[in-house]
């Protein structure tokens, strides 16, 4: 499948580098001290027994780490993760400083394309956004993008049925718990075959937050221990508040947030070594006249990247992380301006899995729009850190001798060859003369990025699932409601 | 200027270390506690409570200022005679079964209580049948605030309303919800009293339902 033009390796001498090595080195060892000596609750009865057996300090629900433990676990953890797509084939490599894109998952309304209106999320609008993700070259995975209400308890497998039929991407998974996990498992492994084939070629990795500060959820807890049983992986990446639920500084923030994902990574590694796991937090300011979290602020930049820098260079781990998203209300210059720069922020920092993109409103909004936008500069930011490339025929010096003082290259096979392949090609971008953008309408990048949208939705049509495999995720369906309902009626 | 009216700038700029000192001074001056507790304490707070309302101050002067009234309030209240502390009401808040997240909900406390409200926060992750056992054990609570952050705990909301019918409790209270996926429709459906889309607002609705 023709993923991009341009690949994932952001190609960049000096890459975007916060901190030090002596300062990620500071994160490390004021997070070991957080951890021995204020430790954390783990409200999960098992993990704790196991954390005790393991060396933790253990007082009723509070566990104290010690240093060694969460040093072992980060040297067990694995530096690439491979993503396969529904077709089995590799769709992301996770690891190093490539980057991988999707959007984001539960917000409770859409912006409506037609009317702007801000509307709760319905099935359509999923499959919709499911679609929309699958035609857009440089989106990798997808994630549900809103909340499923009809389905108040099996929400989270009728939205990863929605991505399953609507996309052959490889998704980023929500889940209730080790049921609700285990019912998405059974429908990626209708379509991989078996739970050993999914282990190799994972379809999807798993979304799971700690609750800042420093609680880990017994349905969070098991979710890890789900996943590092089976070899699936997840990440676990805390949406930190810095002001309200973290420090308000970036020092501070990453501390804490470092402390939160090395207990997600060290339970995950207990419970088998080796587990694959990303790591990676949210960590965007609260605003303190709002009271919302600003999502994308110069402040939840930093973190994000911080933090994915201690995945990569110090833990040497897949890297976690957001971009392409806003706190506006309407899908205008302020959304793109923010968007833009989160997405460029990554092409120099080399942050693998980047969800969120599309999100407005801190996150309680999902603007397709945005997302449609998104495509157009995610493929300007890869094709500006594609770089330079070195070797004879990009050197042209054959080209140049030969064309000399005051000739041109208008009419030379090497300009007509290169523009073909390698030269970025706006799409929704306008470069029309004046007279040409009249021509064409005097539109607006808004108009343009709408129409598009509007086409995919009313015209795209994804690869299905075949009939085998749509029934075996039906019928999964059927008995995840019918349990539901079930427990419903003995409450 | 008056010992009382520097015990509001003190309190009103949100200088915690100072108030004790400022009260007893405003005291001694001769002013009666009342007034020392309305003028001086309760006052500055209200003229900070409206300029967060119109986004003029950030959270954290209102609330930090509201750490100083509470020093001078346990000064003063000993000296008071009973029924002298005006209250907004009583509020119980909690965040519902299975949920975890109280961010929300204990910001919506503070600002209660700085707005005069008497808060009994009974914490996250609590069952319909603890909160319906709070409101018999508090009468004189006027208004239940529930707070979800998850779609699958959401409908715990739904269960505690109907706990609280079952106990003959449903018109002794007004009952507000909040939370990143509730919203008006959830509210009406569920038979809520109000709901709120910020912390700001859900004050406002406490006021309001707690004086209807």
């Amino acid at each position: 499948m023709d993923r991009s033009m341009f690949n994932n390796v952001q190609k960049c001498g000096s890459p975007l580098r916060f901190l030090t090595e002596d300062e990620m080195e500071e994160v490390h060892t004021k997070s070991l001290e957080i951890l021995q000596e204020v430790g954390s609750v783990v409200d999960h009865k098992e993990a704790r027994e196991m954390l005790a057996k393991a060396g933790c300090s253990v007082k009723g629900k509070k566990v104290y780490f010690p240093h060694g433990l969460i040093e072992w676990a980060t040297r067990e953890a694995p530096s690439h993760i491979h993503v396969y797509d529904r077709d089995g084939d590799l769709a992301m490599d996770l690891g190093g400083r490539n980057c991988y894109f999707g959007n984001g998952s539960d917000c409770p309304t859409i912006l409506d394309v037609e009317t702007g209106e801000h509307r709760q999320f319905t099935l359509k609008d999923m499959e919709d956004c499911a679609k929309i993700t699958d035609a857009l070259p440089q989106l990798d995975f997808l994630m549900c993008c809103g909340i499923m209400y009809d389905y108040p308890v099996t929400s989270y497998e009728h939205q990863y049925a929605a991505m399953l039929r609507n996309s052959t991407k490889p998704q980023v998974v929500t889940a209730t718990n080790r049921e609700s996990i285990k019912n998405i498992t059974k429908m990626a492994v209708a379509v991989r075959g078996s739970l050993e084939e999914l282990a190799k070629k994972p379809l999807f990795v798993m979304y799971n937050e700690p609750i800042s500060p420093l609680f880990h959820g017994v349905e969070a807890v098991d979710k890890i221990m789900y996943c590092a049983e089976n070899m699936l992986p997840t990440n676990y990446s805390p949406c930190m508040m810095p002001g309200a639920t973290g420090p308000m500084t970036n020092a501070g923030a990453l501390i804490q947030g470092n402390c939160e994902c090395l207990v997600g990574l060290t339970i995950s590694q207990l419970t088998h070594p080796g587990a694959p796991m990303v790591f990676g937090g949210s960590m965007y300011n609260m605003d303190l006249k709002c009271m919302q979290p600003t999502y994308c602020s110069p402040e939840a930049i930093v973190n994000n990247i911080a933090l994915a820098q201690m995945a990569r260079e110090k833990y040497k781990v897949p890297s976690w992380g957001f971009t392409g998203c806003s706190g506006g209300k309407v899908f205008d210059a302020q959304a793109m301006n923010e968007a833009a720069q989160y997405i460029y922020s990554i092409g120099f920092s080399g942050t693998n899995v980047n969800h969120d993109v599309g999100f407005m409103n801190y996150g309680l909004t999902y603007s397709e729009e945005l997302l449609v936008a998104c495509n157009e500069t995610i493929s300007q930011m890869r094709r500006v850190f594609d770089g330079v490339v070195f070797d004879k025929e990009h050197e042209a010096m054959e080209v140049i001798k030969r064309v000399g003082p005051k000739g041109h290259y208008l009419s030379e096979e090497h300009t007509l060859y290169y523009n073909n392949t390698e030269v970025w090609q706006p799409d929704l971008t306008d470069r029309a003369d004046l007279d040409g953008w009249k021509a064409a309408g005097s539109t607006t990048f808004e108009q343009r990025v709408k129409a598009r949208t509007l086409d995919i939705i009313n015209n795209y049509v994804p690869k299905q699932l075949t009939k085998e495999q749509d029934d075996a995720v039906e019928a999964i369906l059927k008995d995840a409601d019918a349990a539901a309902e079930s427990q419903e009626k003995k409450r | 200027m008056s010992k009382l009216s520097e015990l509001a700038k003190i309190v009103e700029e949100g200088k915690v270390a100072e108030v004790e000192a400022a009260t007893k001074a405003a005291l001694d001056e001769g002013n009666e506690a009342l007034t020392v507790l309305n003028e001086g304490l309760v006052e500055p707070i209200n003229v900070l409570g409206e300029k967060f309302r119109l986004g003029e101050i950030y959270v954290p002067e209102l609330l930090i200022a509201s750490k100083g009234m509470k020093k001078g309030v346990e000064i003063v209240k000993p000296l008071l005679v009973s029924g002298d502390m005006e209250s907004q009401g009583k509020v119980i808040m909690v965040t519902v079964a299975g949920d975890m997240h109280d961010i929300g909900k204990n910001l919506v406390a503070l600002l209660m209580e700085s707005a005069g409200f008497e808060v009994i926060d009974l914490g996250m992750d609590i069952e319909p049948d603890e909160i319906v056992e709070a409101v018999q054990d508090n009468a004189d609570c006027k208004v239940v605030g529930m707070s979800a952050m998850l779609t699958t705990t959401m409908y715990a909301m739904q269960d505690t309303i109907e706990a609280l019918e079952e106990a003959g409790l449903r018109d002794k209270v007004k009952v507000m919800i909040g939370g990143a996926p509730v919203n008006q429709k959830f509210a009406d459906q569920i038979g809520a009293d109000g709901y709120s889309t910020n912390a700001p607002l859900a004050v406002e609705l406490a006021k309001k339902l707690a004086h209807e």
